[in-house]
């Protein structure tokens, strides 16, 4: 068989050999040098449910600072839409954490992480624009800690999870990130909005708390298509 | 976009999918058991290792599917710019569109070769990009505005596939790098999502180099990949305002 012939046979027959190699993992499984026990993965966990409880309550500290802006900061027209979204992404990250703890209590493990500390640097200056930039700096390390963890993590059910949530840190990030840079702005219609009235507008960045369905909480397999048939837009 | 008929495909867009579809199931039924791995590669049965490198090949013709695709939407949307008898605020959005489908392209032409490596180190051939093509669906009507959703749903796509592919995959390095490309298609669909549902307004100082700023979410360079987020420095949080 050439070498052309060789790479277009494996890439026929990847989907085949991946199916057969898959379902022949079910017989492989088990085995006693290769059972590992669940505890293995609760250090990783912890660690992850640790960093979700900081994230919110560094999230509480930040929705205190835009509470208390005032008109002299140059982005108060911005405050209820940022206020929106941080309450927007801290509800996920909630999400997240109760999920990690519930995972953790199935592996028999115990939930004895605290209720997390905010993770606010010494010189922080309280101000939109710096509260903006102390989420993008968190959203991007926790999406980095999430990938990470992949190298540690045993199971295959906590390998989904941490990439599911792995994943919407990482929207965060790219949805602070464009903010924090001056890429883009909140449209025209948010401008001086309370944030209760654009509760519905922030959900739409990052719409789902997970990336794919986990353990029945929806993924972005709950969002529909965009019609790409559409010539009117 | 050039037209292609699905039956002179050799392997259409159309067939990688179903491919992923039924990976990813098998997948599924793969973790309704004990679906334990070992600790490092080297411990990986042949039995597995070849099960990964299908999968994962599997992944590395799609990256090449979507690099196809915005290739095919590069066409479009360089007509659209290009176009006078358009009003300048369409052919700009055709401009900022081109420009963030480069970008995105260059990062899953990074995902591609560094998925074609990992295949090669578990020992099988990797597809090769002038093997598989995207075909647009029947449907679709060429516009600045379709390109971007069809796109946005791409990678919405793509990134669950990777999530569920994970999930069956033994080796702790290669569950890594799924999981670094897979938070980088999310980056991608979030950006084209904002821009598609007008959920924000675009000032003149974008780079669109910078709006999804590397191509891995952590930094897969010891496995022959590029740059992670750690390259972008935290930002400062002193700001006098």
């Amino acid at each position: 068989m050439t070498e052309e012939l060789s790479r277009r046979a494996a890439l026929r027959s990847a989907t085949a050999v991946a199916s057969l190699g898959l379902a022949t993992g079910l017989l492989t499984r088990g085995t006693p040098a290769q059972a590992l026990t669940t505890q293995a993965d609760l250090t990783p966990l912890k660690a992850l449910l640790t960093a979700e409880r900081n994230a919110i309550k560094t999230y509480d500290a930040a929705v205190s600072v835009l509470d208390a802006a005032t008109s002299t900061d140059p982005l108060f027209p911005f405050q209820g839409i940022v206020k929106a979204i941080a309450l927007h992404f801290r509800q996920q990250h909630t999400e997240h954490a109760d999920k990690l703890a519930r995972y953790i209590d199935r592996q028999g493990g115990v939930d004895d992480v605290g209720e997390g500390t905010a993770q606010v640097p010494t010189d922080f200056v309280p101000g939109i624009k710096n509260v903006i930039d102390l989420a993008t700096n968190a959203e991007k390390a926790a999406a980095i800690g999430y990938t990470n963890t992949q190298k540690s993590l045993v199971l295959a059910d906590n390998a989904e999870l941490a990439a599911a949530i792995g994943a919407v840190e990482s929207q965060h990030f790219v949805v602070l990130n464009l903010a924090a840079r001056g890429f883009v702005t909140p449209p025209a219609s948010t401008v001086n909005q309370p944030a209760d009235a654009l509760t519905a507008v922030a959900s739409q960045f990052v719409p789902r708390a997970f990336a794919i369905t986990v353990d029945g909480a929806p993924g972005l397999d709950d969002e529909t298509d965009l019609p790409f048939y559409d010539v009117t837009q | 976009m050039k037209t292609q008929n699905p039956s002179d495909s050799v392997l259409a867009r159309r067939r990688i999918l179903q491919g992923l579809a039924t990976v990813t199931a098998a997948s599924a039924l793969t973790a309704c058991g004990l679906n334990e791995r070992t600790n490092s590669q080297n411990q990986v049965n042949p039995i597995d290792r070849a099960r990964e490198a299908g999968a994962l090949n599997t992944l590395v013709a799609a990256e090449y599917v979507t690099v196809d695709a915005y290739t095919q939407g590069a066409v479009i949307l360089t007509a659209a710019r290009d176009d006078t008898s358009r009003p300048q605020e369409e052919r700009d959005l055709a401009a900022l569109a081109l420009a963030l489908a480069t970008q995105f392209q260059e990062d899953h032409t990074a995902h591609a070769a560094l998925l074609s490596e990992t295949v090669s180190r578990l020992g099988a051939t990797p597809v090769r990009a002038d093997e598989v093509s995207f075909t647009p669906p029947p449907n679709f009507r060429p516009s600045v505005g379709n390109v971007l959703k069809l796109a946005a749903n791409e990678e919405r796509r793509s990134a669950m596939t990777f999530n569920r592919v994970l999930k069956g995959i033994q080796t702790p390095d290669s569950r890594f790098i799924l999981a670094s490309i897979e938070g980088v298609d999310t980056q991608h669909f979030m950006v084209l999502k904002a821009l598609i549902e007008a959920l924000v307004d675009v000032t003149p100082a974008l780079d669109a180099a910078q709006v999804v700023p590397q191509p891995f979410v952590a930094s897969t360079v010891s496995l022959g990949g590029g740059n992670g987020l750690e390259e972008q420095p935290d930002l400062a949080v002193n700001d006098q305002g």
